[in-house]
């Protein structure tokens, strides 16, 4: 489908075409809290808006989200972004990539879009200040040839925010 | 078939040659097949059913496939279902990422992980290590059956502590509205709004704690979390009984209010009674409680517009300050069509659109608010004859538009004022006394 964008990634299974189409009829029933799904007929890459929620840092602002789903998903999991510009946030650098536990080592197929969002949201939620991560220019540089986060061997360190 | 064998624990009906295989929705690259169909067999993994699309009473669903299975393995750690297909996949380490590479001790005798270091044969639902299954064939009437008491006592003990709540806050609120002379009743309705949202909390984390129990055996419920859903529609519940409950305390006292400027004022509220104890020829029951709802509106309002600036800046837990911002917003629509249904009947079903744009146009909303209220004032007055109530609902129109264009929580002590200087107003007006002092 979306061949022309990363010539790499294969077309979604149908377990993982079938599950998707499931989960996007319940989004669409029940979508959470502080989220819309950007209508596409791309099943295999959603960009979901993200609004900040009241009474946080990022009150009122709204940032978008890209998911791509990976072939043998659920089993694997989905690479979550940010789209330009990123919400300034200690665990979030400014190419969207996103340093959270379940969206890499944690993933387990029992999550879903929507588990994934509300974490994300749980994690702008909690912030104290909005800064970049320290390494964030390093981190950056070192992904410039469009380098997947899931290539990178993320090393959790903060298990409060 | 002939001889049955007594087997007391299960009736294990034979499994289908061909629900012994992988049905072919998933790449199994690893999977011994002969090993897999043995344990079909022998009944210590799921048969290989088709999936089915739709839920269907007698059916479980795979909680991450989706589909619909006649039955399902359970995880020995947290008893969740995974199909059988699954469960070869999630053994089967087909994916790179390290919390599906479990050692597939059942399935294959090869091991399939790739870095052994980083090996984590986690749970997918509990991430509990070692993850392995069991096969208990279908679930039994009695199992179904403990699953839904369960379900039902959970429902039922969240109903009693939500009504315990609301007994709590009606009692409160009736101690201050007997005590309190009017004047403070602003204040405590500010102290109610705060009252409000902390409980929503309570109640959220209350539930949090409640729930496991049942997550159990509905993982459904939890792996696409409605469970956040359920905690909304049920303070959507929760909301509307207490608003009722708030407008009926605001209502009475205000009544109670005039009864006490002319005891025989309780007479004309009540809708009973037609006599004109009066005199003047222009005082109708109608009016009485039209005028009364009127104030009431206003004051709803005021409360209304309150409690939206309010959740705006004071909410930490996104959650809940939406639920908040939600309730509020469908709260409102309902005082106006109880409170108010004889002076407004235009407005009921109006707010309902712009529910989920309430949190970006809070401001703008109050002020459609406060202009539609000074019309459903302009027009009421316009059906009646009496002077001076025109004259009230004339300086309502002013001095909500003024609000409307103001700023917000500066003037909620003014929006109530005003609610109390209308219906004392009023009630000085019917009694044909001339004094339109402050008490």
């Amino acid at each position: 489908m979306t061949s022309s964008s990363s010539p790499s990634r294969k077309a979604l299974s149908k377990i993982a075409c079938n599950r998707l189409q499931k989960e996007l009829a319940e989004w669409q029933l029940s979508p959470p809290a502080g989220f819309k799904h950007k209508v596409s007929d791309n099943l295999q890459r959603w960009v979901i808006e993200v609004i900040g929620a009241p009474g946080t840092l990022y009150a009122g602002e709204t940032y978008q989200l890209q998911v791509d789903f990976p072939e043998h998903y659920p089993m694997e999991a989905p690479q979550v972004i940010f789209l330009n510009p990123a919400p300034m946030h200690p665990h979030i650098y400014s190419n969207g990539h996103i340093c959270l536990d379940i969206l890499y080592d944690s993933w387990s197929p029992a999550m879903t879009v929507s588990s994934v969002c509300i974490s994300i949201l749980s994690m702008l939620s909690s912030s104290t200040a909005k800064q970049r991560p320290q390494d964030n220019d390093r981190y950056v540089r070192n992904c410039r040839n469009g380098r997947s986060p899931k290539e990178t061997r993320w090393w959790f360190h903060d298990d409060k925010v | 078939m002939g001889n049955q064998v007594g087997g007391r624990r299960h009736r294990r009906p034979a499994v289908e040659e061909r629900h012994t295989r992988p049905q072919g929705l998933y790449p199994h690259p690893d999977i011994d097949l002969k090993k897999l169909r043995r344990l079909i067999l022998e009944a210590k993994l799921a048969p290989c059913y088709p999936g089915a699309d739709d839920p269907r009473a007698d059916l479980d669903e795979c909680p991450i496939c989706f589909l619909f299975y006649p039955s399902l393995n359970r995880s020995k750690c947290c008893a969740k279902g995974i199909c059988t297909g699954e469960y070869c996949l999630v053994l089967s380490c087909v994916s790179p990422s390290p919390a599906m590479a479990s050692i597939p001790v059942l399935i294959t005798d090869r091991p399939v992980c790739f870095q052994t270091l980083t090996c984590i044969k986690r749970c997918p639902y509990c991430k509990m290590l070692n993850y392995a299954v069991e096969y208990r064939g279908v679930k039994t009437k009695e199992e179904k059956g403990m699953e839904q008491i369960e379900e039902q006592r959970v429902i039922e003990a969240q109903i009693r502590m939500r009504q315990q709540e609301l007994q709590d806050d009606a009692e409160r609120m009736k101690n201050k509205q007997t005590a309190v002379s009017m004047d403070t009743v602003a204040t405590a309705h500010v102290e109610h709004c705060d009252t409000g949202i902390t409980s929503t909390t309570a109640t959220s984390s209350a539930q949090g704690n409640d729930v496991p129990s049942s997550q159990v055996q509905h993982s459904e419920l939890l792996s696409r979390n409605s469970e956040a859903l359920k905690q909304m529609r049920g303070n959507n519940f929760d909301m509307d009984l207490e608003e009722v409950m708030l407008m009926e305390a605001i209502w009475l006292s205000i009544r109670d209010q005039e009864a006490l400027g002319n005891p025989g004022r309780i007479a004309t509220a009540s809708p009973t009674n037609p006599s004109r104890s009066y005199g003047s020829p222009m005082t109708t029951t109608a009016e009485a409680a039209s005028s009364g709802g009127f104030a009431c509106a206003v004051a709803a309002l005021a409360e209304q517009q309150h409690m939206n600036g309010e959740t705006s800046s004071s909410a930490t837990c996104q959650t809940t300050s939406f639920d908040v911002l939600s309730r509020s917003d469908r709260s409102s629509t309902e005082d106006l069509s109880i409170v108010g249904g004889s002076s407004s009947d235009t407005r009921v079903d109006e707010p309902s659109s712009s529910r989920t744009h309430q949190i970006m146009e809070g401001a703008e909303y109050s002020n459609d608010h406060w202009s539609e209220i000074a019309e459903a004032g302009t027009s009421c007055a316009g059906s009646d004859v009496i002077t001076v109530e025109a004259g009230a609902a004339n300086l309502a129109g002013s001095v909500g538009s003024n609000i409307g264009s103001g700023s917000i929580p500066d003037s909620f002590e003014e929006q109530m004022m005003l609610a109390m200087a209308l219906s004392l107003v009023d009630a000085r007006a019917r009694a044909s006394s001339p004094g339109l002092t402050w008490r």
